[in-house]
Parts: C-alpha cells; structure tokens; sequence
C-alpha cells in the first residue's frame, strides 16, 4: 500500500507541475516525473513476496510463486521508451521555441503571441 | 489572430485555485482505490495468478528464452515492441522535422556539436572508452536472452557510447571543424536515419516474412530456421532484438545530434558564437 | 484472405513509416508515388477487412500466433473495420495534399525531398497508430499505438514551426498527460483481473469486487480519453492545435484523429466496461459534457473571426455531438455517433483542405478574405458549399442523416437528458447556420471591395488559384462522398448496426 501511495503521490505531483509551473521546460521535467509514477505503479503490482526476479538459472521447471510477475515489467520497459521518447521530442520542439521566441516562460511566451 | 484571447492573468489565478483544489482530491481519490487493490506483494493476487504463470512456467520451453521478460517482450507480446520501436522512431523523426531539415537548409547539415568539449584527458579516455562501452552494448543485446539486456538496452548504450564520441570529438563529417586529429568515427545524421529506418524495416520484415510462410505476422514459429519450434523462435527473438537495436541505436544518434545543434530560424545554430545569448 | 488482411492492415503502414524517410535518405528524390501506393494498399486492406468482415462476420486474428490473453489479439467486426476505413480514406486524401506543400501551412512545397519523406513518413506513421488503436483487442497495446499517433501528430503539427511549435508542445503535454492518466487506469484494471484482453477484462470484472478502486480506474481511462477525443471541458488543446497545423496534416487530424479517441472510448466504456457501476455513470457523465461540449463549441464558433479557427470550435460542437451517442449507448445513439463521425471527418476534412488551401492563397484567415472566392473558384467553393451544408445538417448531405439518428435516439432515451440533448442539437445546427452562412455569403454575394474586414487591395493578393490542384482534388472528392454517404445512409445503417448487437456489446435499448 505504502509503494501504491508512493505512485499516487509522485503522480499528483507530476500533474500539478504539468498544470501550474510557469517555466515549459519545468512543465517537461513535471511529466516525466508523473510518467515515473504509472512506471513505480506498474512495477510494484510485478512483485510477489518470497519470489526472485524473472530469469530462468539452473534446476528443475521453474514455478509461478518463485518468480516475479514478468508481464509488467515488459509493459514498463515499453512505456519507459515511450515516455524517453516523448522527452526527446519535447526537448527538440523546446529548443525550436526557445530560438524563436527566447523565453521558455509560458506568459512571456503568451504575450509574444498574442 | 482570431478574437481576443480572455486576460491571460486572470485566468492563471483561476486555474491555480482549481489546481489548489483538483490535486489534493485527485490524490485521495488514487488512495482510496488503491485501498482496494490486493496487498502489495501478494503472491495470490490476480495479477499473479491469472495470466503471467504461462509466461513464467512454459515461457523456456515455447520460446526458448531464460529471461522472461524477454520472452514476453520479444515473442508473446512482440507486437506492442514493434509499436514500441515506431515510438522511438517517430520521436527521431520529429526531431529530424523540428530541426535538422528545418528552414531553407537543402541538406541534413553536419552532426554533432558544434563546440566539442576537446581536451587531452578526455580525449586518451574516450579512446579508451569507447571501444569497450561499444562493445559492451553488443554483449547486452546478444546476452538478452539470458540475462538482463536486450535491443533496447543495447542500443542506448551504443548510442551513448556514439554521444560520447560526439560530445568530446564534435562534428562526425559534413564540413565540421574538428577541435582534434582523430579520426571522424561515428555515423552522420543521415546515416543514423537510414540505421533507425532499417531496424524497423527489419522487425516488420521478420513479421511479414512469418506471414509468407503460412503465419500470422510475428509469429516467428513459422520461419523455415529449424526443426525445434522454441530454436526458431529464440532465433527470430535475436533477429528482432537486433533490429530494435539499430533503431534506438540510430534514434539516440538522430535525437542528440538534432538536438544539439539546435537550429535557429535564421538557420544559424545555437551555441555558434553568433546567437544573442552566447 | 481473411487470415493475411489484418496482419497488412497493421504492418504496412509501419513499414512505409520507415521505407518512405529512407528511399527520401537514399536517393534524395520525391516520395510522393512511393506513399499514394502505399497508402492506397492500406486503404484497400481496410476495405477488404470491411467487406470480408460484413459478409463473413467479425475476424479475431491472434498477432504472433498466441492466443488472447497471453497474445495481443486484433479484433475486426464492423464497428472497427468501419473507422479503419475511414482513417486509411482520409489518410490517401492527405497524402495526395501533401504533394503540395507539405510546409508552412502550405506556402511552399517541401524544402527538400529528404523532408518531404519525413513528412510522408510521420503521416504514414500517424496512420499506423490510428489503425492500431482501431484494431487492437489489448488495452496496454492500445496505450502503445496511442502514442504511436500522438508522436507523429506532433511531429505533423510542429512541421509549421513559430507558433505551431508551440501549439505542438501544449498539445504533447496534453497528450501525454491523457496517455499516462489512461496507462494509470489500466494498471488498475491489471491490479484487479490480471489480464490486458479486452474479452477476458469484459468477462472477469464482473465479479469483482472492488467498487472504489474499480471506479478510479474507469475515471482514469475515461479523462485520458476524452482528453485525447476533446471532449469539454478537456478541449483545451484542439484550437491551437488544428489552427497552426500545416493545411495537409491539419485536413487529415481534425478529420479523424480526435473521432479515433472517441472510438476507444466506446469501446471501452461501452462495450469493456459496460458491466461495471462505474461504468455507467461515467456514460451518463459524458453524455451531459457532450451537451455542454456541443453548445460551448457552437457558441464559440461563431465569436470567431478566422475561418479556420471557427473550424476548429465547430470540432469540439461535433465531438461532443459524437459523445451525446456514445453517452446514451442505444442502437440508435451508437448509429447516429458512427454515422456523425464519418459524416463529420468528410466534411471537416473537406473545410480544412479547402480553408487551410484558401489562407495560404489569400494570405489571410479573416472572414473578409473569402469575399469574391465564389466567382474565382466556383467549383472549389461549390465542394466547400456541399461540406457546410453537410455541417449544418442540411438533406440530403451525409451530415442530416447522423444528426437525425442523433435526435431520435434522444427523443427514445427520454428523460431530462433526452430533452438537454435534443435542444442542444438543435440549438448547435441554427449555430452552425449562423457560421457557416457567414462565410459562404462572403464567398458568394460578396466582392472583394466591400467587405468591411478585407485587409489590402485585390491586386496585392499573390496570383495563381485559389486552390492548387493537391488541394483542390481532395475538396471535390470528400464533397462528392458528403452527398454519396448522405444518399446511401440507409444501407450502412444495417451493415454497422448488426454486428455492434450481435458482438459482446451491451445494448440497453431495443433497435428500431
């Protein structure tokens, strides 16, 4: 319960960044964290108590109680990609809007649009 | 253009209030559910009994990976990293959109930065390091099977391993001035697209092949490779990997250098000595 | 044929997401025969899996050969394979637009080859996702190939650079936030019934017996997606987004991009989660937003001055009107919501093409600009004519006969909520008269001279047509498909129809 408020919290957290921080590169670094949060989510609902990680060692056939729950962390390792992969294209889209309009604050940005 | 925007002013302090309200309810909203769900570490939850036991238990036998996380990834659900692929690549392509080829610029111009951080120490390091990260990622991505690893793995560490390159040697070609006499190792922008191109075209080749021979798409079982069905798949599962691997290889190489040389509208980069803040 | 379409259906664009950029890289020349062909062979894939799936029943094809739950499963009865071709349609109309001007709001035709093939690659990309959202049977590969569209779509909306950078980043933050609030909801179903497949989530969820963190996750899926379907009040980033948008892409995303969303959303709450509490009451929630969405966009529509930002509200009118019938999840209501979202994704398309092709042309969005259009371009404007109409709700354009279906579905659904709707419909159409008319009097009774907002003299305006031909195809063909669908509403009512009730879906109310 604890890890699941933990996720909880960081999402909150994330989301209010997203919606409140004035600066767009802090708006970024806000929805990774709240992308971290589904990813801690995700990852604790793998673990099973008194089981080991998800790789076959030697010994006899291998028992579902003895490893943890290898779906998620495959589901994990994708939206880890997905969340890499929107930074890097919201990195590029920031440095395209930083040298044309030299502020990355969202009013100032707002205003030079106006 | 348009009518008027609202005064921008007033309505931020409306939505910090909303904010000031939404997010506390929306946190004990996500606690109370998570009330309900079963005990963290439960090993008699749904999540650990209903469909992931298959995965664990004949995971070795249908698809002849030791590391489960693999099999799913590769062979069970290896249509969502197909898609997990065209992710990454979509991102390299924005950013190829966004900067590189923005403007009147007729060409992909010179990768990499544009004022390397050259010195003697990090040269000799680099020399030394480079090799060894390079070749540490290929040991990831065959040894995935077995162990933590795999394309995805790989190919950051060998795009890392090309950033690293990049950021202490500058410029790959193209017209760069190189800060040092090494030789320019490392692909050009140009080369990084074509590599991110042609591991999807390799992952969705491996998948239409399957369906050539009778399968559905992806279903590796059916490639003519071998008469042990879990054989043929561990070997398709390395195809794939392989391509994943040139992808992220190439999209971490697009991303960097994209990014780096961050375009102005003028077409003069950032960080040439030329723009209004250096 | 039926056991290798749905594979194709879902690899060919991914592969001409990546073979277009690279023969652009390779031989640095025009890709423009390259995507038409391949997008023709998606949009024939989408029509073969349409006609296979009526004749022959839904198709369940298990993607690498394993099974649902364990495998991702695509699933193709009418409902899907109908929007499928609707996407792959679209998609050949926007790749032929980008022919011409691919760039800054189509000023200019590509810079470069190489960028022209990334361009047809991240459309080509966009398509792809849009399909796999259509097609899936998996809620985690939804979330996948959800981002898959959103990607592209940004990159698509970025392509317009100044402003539209900065349209695209608010529409990424957007997005991102709709997919990790989705992504979050579906962890908890996971949480509850350890599968990802929707038939085994439809089957298992019933006895659970979680109602609070059952609730959550239907909350969390259901804002994601309507973040995603701009449903009001989460419309926020559609304005923006479909006004900077360069003219091929915007055409193509304000047609069908927000309409997938929805899509999702019935499948989902209507059909996945149907069984649950929570899963009705969010229904009914997003029936009264559709009705709020519906007169909030029309209200807005007509306070705007640009035509293409006019466009752009008169969206977020229709998606609400598609999530009134989604909302009420009768035959009838389900019908109406199909039919408006075909009938709308032509039209808009259609006004994007023609409004986004007319301000590069005129150099203008002001209402002012079209004056005097309609004798320079009878025939373009004729098309634009039969889309506002089609907008308007006028017979026998494709945009009466969803609009029809949507009434009567409320005057069956009954109650406050029937009536809300009703009015609402109503009220949006005389809205909509309201915008519409002002343009298209502007194209036709009015001359350049005396429009009160015309901005320069005539002979200041750039030569040439108002509409080049990459545009100008597109908005005759889609108008010619406005009447065409209008005049065959009925027989596309009993092929959708049927397979929606005989499939797992709950239908509460008896068919007509």
């Amino acid at each position: 319960m604890t890890t699941y408020a933990f996720a909880a919290a960081l999402f909150t957290i994330g989301l209010a960044g997203m919606a409140l921080l004035p600066n767009l590169l802090r708006k970024l670094l806000a929805m990774n964290v709240m992308q971290v949060a589904v990813i801690v989510f995700f990852v604790s609902l793998a673990f099973k108590d008194g089981a080991t990680v998800p790789i076959l060692g030697q010994g006899g056939a291998p028992v579902a109680a003895e490893f943890m729950n290898p779906l998620p962390h495959t589901l994990m390792l994708t939206a880890i990609v997905v969340s890499v992969s929107t930074t890097g294209l919201a990195l590029g889209l920031l440095v395209r809007i930083r040298s044309r309009f030299e502020t990355l604050n969202e009013r100032r940005l707002l205003d030079k649009l106006r | 253009m348009g009518a008027s925007p609202p005064p921008r002013h007033e309505a931020t302090r409306v939505r910090r209030l909303l904010g000031a309200a939404a997010f506390p309810a929306l946190f004990t909203g996500l606690v109370l559910g998570m009330a309900e769900l079963p005990e963290f570490g439960d090993p008699a939850s749904p999540a650990s009994t209903h469909v992931s036991p298959r995965f664990i238990e004949d995971a070795a036998a249908e698809t002849g990976a030791a590391n489960m996380v693999t099999a799913v990834l590769a062979d069970y659900r290896g249509y969502d990293t197909l898609g997990e692929t065209a992710v990454i690549f979509a991102a390299g392509l924005g950013c190829l959109v966004i900067l590189a080829a923005a403007g009147g610029r007729p060409n992909l111009p010179a990768a990499g930065m544009s004022h390397p951080f050259g010195s003697v120490i990090l040269d000799t390091a680099t020399r030394i390091l480079v090799p060894v990260v390079l070749l540490f990622a290929v040991y990831v991505l065959i040894h995935g099977h077995i162990s933590p690893g795999g394309g995805f793995q790989g190919g950051v560490l060998f795009g890392s391993g090309l950033i690293m390159m990049r950021l202490v040697w500058g410029p790959a070609h193209e017209g760069g001035a190189r800060q040092s006499d090494v030789p320019a190792f490392g692909p050009s922008l140009r080369s990084s697209l074509i590599l991110a191109c042609a591991g999807i075209l390799g992952y969705a080749g491996i998948g239409l092949a399957a369906m050539a021979f009778g399968g559905e798409f992806l279903n590796y079982g059916t490639l003519p490779l071998g008469s042990d069905p879990a054989h043929v798949r561990e070997l398709a599962t390395l195809g794939i990997e392989a391509a994943v691997f040139l992808t992220v290889a190439g999209t971490v190489g697009v991303l960097f250098d994209t990014i780096s040389i961050g375009m102005r509208e003028d077409g003069v980069p950032i960080g040439s000595g030329r723009g209004p803040r250096e | 044929m039926r056991d290798v379409l749905p594979g194709l259906l879902v690899a060919l664009p991914l592969v001409g997401a990546a073979l277009v950029p690279l023969l652009a890289a390779l031989f640095r020349r025009t890709t423009r025969g390259a995507a038409l062909a391949l997008h023709a062979a998606i949009f024939a894939a989408a029509l073969g899996l349409f006609g296979s799936s009526a004749a022959d029943g839904p198709i369940r094809y298990a993607v690498g050969g394993w099974p649902g739950p364990w495998g991702i499963e695509l699933w193709f009865d009418g409902l899907s394979t109908l929007i499928a071709v609707l996407v792959a349609g679209m998609a050949c109309f926007a790749s032929f637009a980008q022919t011409f001007g691919a760039d800054r709001n189509g000023a200019a035709p590509a810079s470069t080859p190489l960028r022209e093939g990334l361009l047809r690659g991240a459309l080509l990309l966009l398509v792809g996702g849009l399909l796999g959202i259509v097609a899936t049977r998996d809620v985690f590969n939804l979330f996948v190939f959800l981002e898959i569209s959103s990607l592209a779509a940004y990159t698509l909306v970025a392509s317009g650079g100044g402003r539209a950078s900065v349209a695209a980043f608010r529409y990424l933050l957007a997005g991102t936030a709709a997919g990790s609030l989705y992504l979050f909801g579906v962890g908890f179903l996971y949480a509850l019934t350890g599968t990802l497949n929707m038939d085994d989530l439809a089957a298992r969820l019933p006895s659970v017996e979680a109602d609070a963190a059952l609730t959550v996750a239907v909350v969390l899926i259901a804002v994601g997606l309507s973040i995603k379907a701009a449903l009001f009040p989460l419309h926020g980033w559609l304005p923006d987004t479909y006004v900077y948008t360069p003219t091929p892409a915007a055409g193509f995303i304000a047609a069908v991009m927000a309409k997938v969303s929805a899509y999702a959303l019935l499948r989902l709450l209507g059909e996945v989660l149907a069984g649950t509490t929570a899963g009705a009451v969010v229904l009914e929630i997003t029936l009264w937003l559709g009705i709020l969405g519906v007169l909030v966009g029309g209200i807005l529509a007509v306070a705007q001055r640009a035509v293409t930002r006019m466009l752009a509200w008169s969206s977020i009118s229709a998606m609400g009107m598609i999530l009134i019938g989604v909302g009420m999840g009768s035959a009838l209501a389900i019908t109406g919501a199909l039919f408006h979202m075909a009938a709308h994704a032509l039209a808009k398309g259609c006004l994007f093409f023609g409004a986004g092709g007319i301000r590069t042309s005129e150099d203008g969005d002001e209402l002012g600009r079209w004056a005097g259009l309609g004798s320079r371009a009878p025939w373009t404007l004729a098309a634009l004519t039969v889309a506002a109409l089609s907008m308007i709700g006028i017979p026998p354009t494709a945009g009466f006969f969803s609009k029809y279906y949507l009434l009567s579905a409320s005057i069956e659904a009954g109650g406050p909520a029937g009536i809300a709707a009703f009015a609402a419909i109503i009220l949006s159409s005389l809205l909509a008269t309201v915008y519409f008319l002002r343009v298209l009097e502007a194209a036709w009774f009015r001359t350049p001279g005396d429009a009160p907002d015309a901005a320069g003299d005539p002979a200041s305006r750039p030569p040439g047509p108002v509409l080049p031909r990459p545009l100008a195809v597109p908005v005759v063909g889609l108008a010619v498909l406005v009447l065409l669908t209008g005049i065959f509403a009925r027989p596309f009512e009993r092929h959708v129809l049927p397979d929606w009730e005989s499939g797992t879906a709950r239908i509460s109310a008896p068919a007509p």
